[in-house]
């Protein structure tokens, strides 16, 4: 109607991406106040809330503050996670329809495309940086002093670091496919099923989210460490805190994947003959696959990168790469730090890259074995 | 397959309602319905009418308020949908989009275990019987519409089912595939001899496939009867409105003779010899329902009348003639010979009595 390029900008799309934009301002500040490990590495004396916590309930033995500040903490959170429910959801959920709809036209003026282009080349040179310095980090002799390219550092830790490798690798090849499962399941009883309680299993899902991992860690060595439930130093309170922390991004993203599909699918499969569990397994899941590979994906990557929440639950027993990271960073050994890094970021490519392969060839046509 | 009767009996579906005090929604209100084996039964109504309600009920998908349903003499309305022996045909099909043509057939065989060389047996005899033949092995969004309702239909009759039930399953094709699949659906429905229930709210599906069309509105069963007793004698102004169209006349009842036939006044003019069992008592007001096709234009006729609309239709010339205070519709059928009155002018409208119903 005769608005120029920026007016249509500013009057149309701003208002409409104004939720996402709350949502992206209230999710990153969550992000930023329970962020543990750049404060902790990279803070130096600037006290965050979620250092802190990890600070004086461990290093001071100083569980009464520990535990006020992560009170403090998670009031925070939950008053932010509440302000993003209530913008959310007031929103509609947008569904795929059948119909196409209109290609997108590209803009091809070059001043917004050169300018657009410039600013996201920074942003992705800025991140590919740390990442080329964490490798080269890992060669150096001694960052600050000897730059020679050397492999001792790649021998020390293969020596003596390897066993948090494996203790890492273990917990992250459990939870993925607990969690991933586990969610799909909640997802669907979420979606599809009417039953007494559903709100409260509703919001607990959703916990992961709205509590710090600090948080988290911090209550559930204070709860299982006492009978009747003792599970601190076992592999299983690791297991099980990971798959809390990561569940709410899967469930989600399963839920949206349900609502896709037409319910009368799922209501032709009883109509045959199949039970619940049998619709699930041979109609639902495959046709949530993407979003349950995508969970599986995400859930091992983030327990392999997770620190947080585990800093409080290892042990002498069980030790995780992000930690021991942490450890050799807290003594100055930024060489040591920089290969294990370096050896994480391998298994995570490696192991993503076989997943996909996996899930590509899952995608393909359907076999007459899918049904037994 | 050894087709089974279905009888309900004071079916309700009552929703609560979501405001506090408010009384509950009522989608199905009491309806009670017998249903011989291999009989082709179809629910008619517009929407919200709670065909597709009862429809559901009858499949499991919703459970009755109360009332009870009975297949082959024997109750389900305790069985969740997958121990019933009811098939249904959706509306969107609802094929498996990760399976293809022949899984989706033998899903329902496979969950109940059967042998696979039976299994293979049935499918070539459906796959034969809906003419799907070569299409096994393609992928459901490689399907044509009529070929995917053939699917849906296919795998629905392979379970050999007691009842076979219809959900609107035409309503998403053009409508010469429309048309082409009613007349299939109804040849294939009576080769099985299968008893089914079939949902919609077109009436010339209704007409068309039924031998018991069952109108229904606002949750009640307003009639219930074959296609012609429907059309010809409805009883009441709404199924007379719902199928097809309808010229309703305000009279007055003037004498009831044995043999449900009337002597009535309207407009003027004292008719005898109507066909009809009015409600209302003798001086009282009835209605009188004369269908379009059953009167003649012309120049002489039992009532006088300004032409306010003449439109040639192909098939008919379609009049719209003014009389005491109505719009009387008329079908003029074959009109190339006869003479046509145009917008304007003075004609009279000629109909037999046979063809006046009172209700």
């Amino acid at each position: 109607m005769g608005a120029g390029r920026w007016k249509v900008f500013y009057s149309v799309m701003l208002p409409m991406l104004a939720s996402g934009l709350a949502n992206v301002f209230l999710l990153s500040f969550i992000e930023s106040v329970t962020d543990f490990s750049n404060p902790m590495i990279l803070g130096g004396g600037y006290k965050t809330l979620a250092s802190q916590i990890y600070i004086q309930a461990i290093g001071n033995y100083d569980m009464k503050l520990g535990t006020t500040i992560a009170v403090t903490l998670l009031l925070v959170t939950l008053i932010v996670f509440w302000i993003q429910k209530m913008v959310l959801d007031n929103r509609s959920y947008v569904t795929l329809t059948g119909k196409a709809s209109r290609v997108r036209e590209m803009i091809d003026d070059k001043g917004i495309v050169i300018v657009t282009n410039a600013i996201c080349l920074v942003i992705s040179f800025w991140v590919l940086l740390f990442y080329l310095f964490v490798v080269l980090g890992s060669f150096f002799k001694t960052w600050g002093a000897d730059y020679r390219l050397v492999l001792d550092q790649y021998k020390y830790v293969f020596r003596y670091s390897m066993k948090p490798v494996k203790d890492t690798l273990l917990i992250a090849l459990l939870v993925a496919p607990i969690c991933g499962v586990f969610s799909m399941l909640v997802a669907f009883l979420l979606v599809r099923k009417k039953f007494v309680g559903k709100r409260f299993v509703e919001y607990v899902s959703m916990l992961g989210m709205a509590v710090p991992g600090t948080v988290f860690g911090l209550g559930y060595i204070l709860t299982f460490n006492t009978k009747p439930l003792v599970l601190t130093n076992t592999l299983w309170i690791l297991v099980i805190v990971l798959v809390m922390t990561r569940l709410p991004v899967g469930v989600r993203s399963g839920m949206s994947s349900l609502r896709q599909i037409d319910p009368s699918i799922e209501e032709a499969a009883m109509d045959l003959g199949a039970s619940t569990s049998k619709v699930f397994s041979s109609i639902t899941l495959p046709l949530i696959k993407s979003a349950f590979f995508t969970g599986l994906v995400f859930s091992f990557i983030k327990s392999m990168t997770a620190i947080s929440a585990v800093i409080f639950l290892v042990s002498a027993k069980y030790n995780l790469l992000t930690v021991r990271v942490m450890q050799h960073v807290d003594k100055g050994q930024f060489g040591y730090a920089s290969a294990l890094s370096v050896i994480l970021m391998i298994i995570v490519f490696v192991t993503v890259g076989i997943l996909n392969v996996i899930l590509r060839h899952l995608g393909q046509s359907s076999d007459k074995n899918f049904l037994a | 397959m050894d087709p089974k009767d279905l009888r309900i009996f004071h079916l309700s579906k009552k929703y609560p309602n979501r405001k506090k005090g408010g009384s509950p929604v009522v989608a199905v209100d009491d309806i009670s319905l017998d249903i011989k084996p291999g009989e082709f039964v179809t629910l008619l109504g517009p929407s919200g009418c709670g065909k597709t309600t009862t429809l559901r009920m009858i499949a499991g998908f919703e459970r009755p308020t109360s009332g009870d349903i009975l297949v082959g003499g024997k109750s389900i309305c305790s069985l969740p949908p997958n121990k019933r022996d009811t098939s249904m045909v959706f509306q969107t099909y609802a094929l498996f989009p990760n399976l293809n043509v022949y899984d989706n057939i033998a899903y329902g065989l496979r969950i109940k275990k059967l042998p696979p060389e039976v299994i293979s047996q049935k499918i070539k005899d459906i796959i034969q019987l809906v003419g799907l033949l070569g299409l096994e092995d393609r992928h459901t969004n490689e399907l044509s519409g009529g070929q995917q309702q053939r699917v849906a239909l296919a795998r629905a009759l392979v379970m050999e089912p007691s009842v076979l039930l219809f959900d609107e399953p035409l309503s998403n094709l053009d409508a010469k595939l429309r048309i082409q699949m009613r007349t299939e659906i109804r040849k294939i429905q009576r080769t099985v001899g299968i008893t089914a229930v079939y949902v919609t709210h077109d009436q010339a599906e209704a007409m068309s496939m039924s031998d018991r069309i069952i109108v229904m509105n606002n949750g009640k069963i307003t009639q219930v009867g074959t296609p012609k007793e429907i059309y010809y004698h409805p009883v009441n102004e709404f199924t007379a409105n719902f199928i097809g169209t309808a010229n309703v006349l305000r009279g007055t009842l003037l004498a009831r003779h044995e043999n449900g036939v009337v002597d009535v006044e309207v407009m003027g003019k004292r008719i005898n010899g109507v066909q009809g069992v009015p409600a209302c008592k003798v001086g009282e007001e009835c209605s009188l329902v004369i269908r379009p096709e059953a009167c003649s234009v012309g120049d002489s006729g039992i009532f006088e009348g300004e032409v306010r609309l003449s439109t040639f239709m192909g098939e008919y010339q379609l009049y719209e003639i003014y009389l005491g205070g109505n719009t009387f519709i008329v079908h003029e059928n074959n009109p190339k010979n006869k003479i046509i009155k145009n917008i304007g002018d003075r004609a009279f409208l000629s109909l037999d009595i046979p063809d006046i119903h009172a209700i």
